[in-house]
């Protein structure tokens, strides 16, 4: 008797399809067990195959706003505030979460209790990153910190990956830099060609050497006129103003130059952050160039 | 209820005919709901887990915005927007496995749970090779193995630590999802799943989906946001 039972509805639907979907879309009992309804909706497949397409939809919406914002900067020269990308693209990922949570994780035919366990979670989460963005943004002594351009994070005399000593005190990116600077001179040295972020590295210390108006080694200009396409990977570099520069950057065009710095805590000469103007403020980005660079 | 149990131990039956709730549950429909909140429960806790980056995040782009800046203009968004859309049909045919199972509709379960776990492994392919080798070529590595000298922004191995170690811990998730369904394509091949008995299904794709909406929030904020 089991077995009969078993074997006609095991086997009979086995591979029944849309017949089978017809037959059983959205319902709930189809256990035939006589349980009573808890859900065990079955989605429809055109409900999942909707779902992906508004997913792919939003997505593309996602990129295409995000890269207007370059257009619109190169094009008609609008700077759009930064806030405008982050907040678009922040809701449409949040909506997408939604969507997925609702539908492809069935939220919504499902037991209330998962809805509210899901929801407490993403409360967690907004307490946790509101607070911690409130507190932040109103702390005094972070705009002392962005005023006197502190750089922390040494990397004190602990050996690096590679068995290379480093000094302690030294930021991780100026020593990264010395280290470039001082590979390209023993590979120029030994008549090497250099791969291409040394390259670039070697394009943008010229530039530094020129607004330093210290004078430049012939091998450094006798290396780039024998490799033009360095100078050509590098977009935006024109004429060598300023040092290494997030002039190529285009993101550089699509938000407030001075992050959150009070314009009264500024190095004085009211120089550009950017260090357009001052031949001497050169590689860093806020003109606090750090004493010994 | 009103039918016989059947033999757990008949060989005549598929497993799903015959498997049976542990004794503590009222029914398997009951085991089915427990399961599925227990799942919703962990599922909570990996959202804390990366909220943790998430606020990581929020207090060092407050710091440091032209690191962030210059950083992520180093990413290719084109990479990233491949692998959104790979995870995003991941997630589709995660859900339509639930479904096959929900129909008995075997053959079609073992499709889409391999197309799954395809997808995880593309997605893994298409960062290691386009994104974290070139990048472990140039010296972009988080911590003390930064060597990058082209740097605009002194902070910015900050920058790379934050994205070796967003996008590190949610590929380490993809790893852990790709063993999860090869496990489940195996059992499938054993017809471990039917319309009576298919939690691990539906356990195991809750899971993918959240490594999904984890990437579909990483993606905007390390890739797009500049």
């Amino acid at each position: 008797m089991a077995s009969t039972h078993a074997a006609e509805h095991g086997h009979g639907s086995h591979g029944a399809g849309h017949a089978d979907a017809a037959a059983h879309g959205g319902g709930d009992d189809h256990g035939g067990h006589g349980h009573g309804g808890h859900g065990h909706t079955i989605i429809p497949l055109r409900t999942l195959v909707t779902v992906l397409v508004i997913l792919l939809v939003f997505t593309g919406l996602t990129v295409a706003v995000a890269n207007l914002e370059q257009v619109v900067a190169q094009a008609f020269g609008i700077t759009l505030p930064a806030w405008v990308n982050v907040i678009v693209a922040l809701s449409i990922a949040a909506v997408k979460s939604l969507i997925v949570a609702a539908y492809f994780m069935q939220l919504r035919y499902d037991n209330p209790i998962n809805t509210l366990i899901a929801v407490f979670s993403i409360l967690v989460l907004t307490f946790f990153l509101g607070f911690t963005m409130v507190d932040l943004g109103s702390r005094k002594t972070l705009y002392a910190y962005k005023g006197e351009q502190i750089i922390q994070g040494g990397i004190g005399g602990v050996a690096l990956a590679g068995g290379v000593e480093a000094p302690g005190g030294k930021s991780i990116a100026q020593f990264a830099r010395e280290r470039a600077d001082a590979q390209i001179d023993e590979k120029l040295k030994a008549n090497e060609v250099l791969p291409k972020v040394l390259g670039q590295r070697l394009a943008h210390r010229v530039d530094e050497l020129h607004a330093a108006h210290k004078p430049v080694p012939e091998a450094y200009t006798a290396y780039l006129a024998k490799h033009p396409e360095i100078l050509a990977s590098m977009t935006g570099h024109g004429g060598g103003h300023g040092g290494q520069h997030a002039a190529s950057n285009s993101a550089d065009t699509a938000r407030p130059k001075s992050g959150i710095t009070l314009p009264e805590l500024l190095p004085a000469g009211g120089a550009d952050p950017h260090g357009h103007s001052d031949p001497g403020a050169h590689g860093e980005s806020k003109g606090g160039a750090k004493p010994g660079h | 209820m009103t039918t016989l149990p059947v033999d757990k131990h008949d060989p005549n039956q598929p497993y799903h005919e015959r498997y049976q709730a542990a004794h503590h549950y009222k029914s398997r429909d009951h085991e089915f709901d427990a399961v599925k909140m227990g799942t919703w429960l962990f599922l909570s806790t990996e959202v804390l887990l990366f909220s943790g980056l998430f606020v990581f995040y929020g207090i060092m782009r407050m710091l440091h915005p032209e690191a962030f800046a210059h950083g992520s203009s180093l990413l290719d968004w084109r990479w990233g927007l491949v692998n959104t859309v790979v995870l995003l049909g991941s997630s589709f045919t995660a859900a339509a496995a639930v479904r096959d199972a929900q129909l008995n509709r075997q053959f079609w379960l073992k499709v889409n749970l391999a197309f799954t776990l395809l997808a995880g492994v593309a997605f893994l392919l298409i960062k290691f090779v386009f994104e974290y080798g070139p990048k472990i070529a140039e010296g972009k590595l988080p911590g003390a193995f930064y060597s990058y000298p082209n740097w605009v922004d002194p902070n910015e191995p900050l920058w790379w630590g934050l994205y070796w170690g967003a996008t590190g811990v949610h590929a380490s998730h993809v790893v852990i999802g790709i063993a999860l369904y090869g496990w489940l394509l195996w059992r499938a091949t054993k017809k471990h799943f039917g319309p009576k008995h298919y939690n691990a299904v539906e356990v195991v794709a809750l899971y993918w989906h959240i490594v999904d909406v984890v990437w579909i929030f990483l993606f905007p904020m390390l890739y797009l946001i500049h």
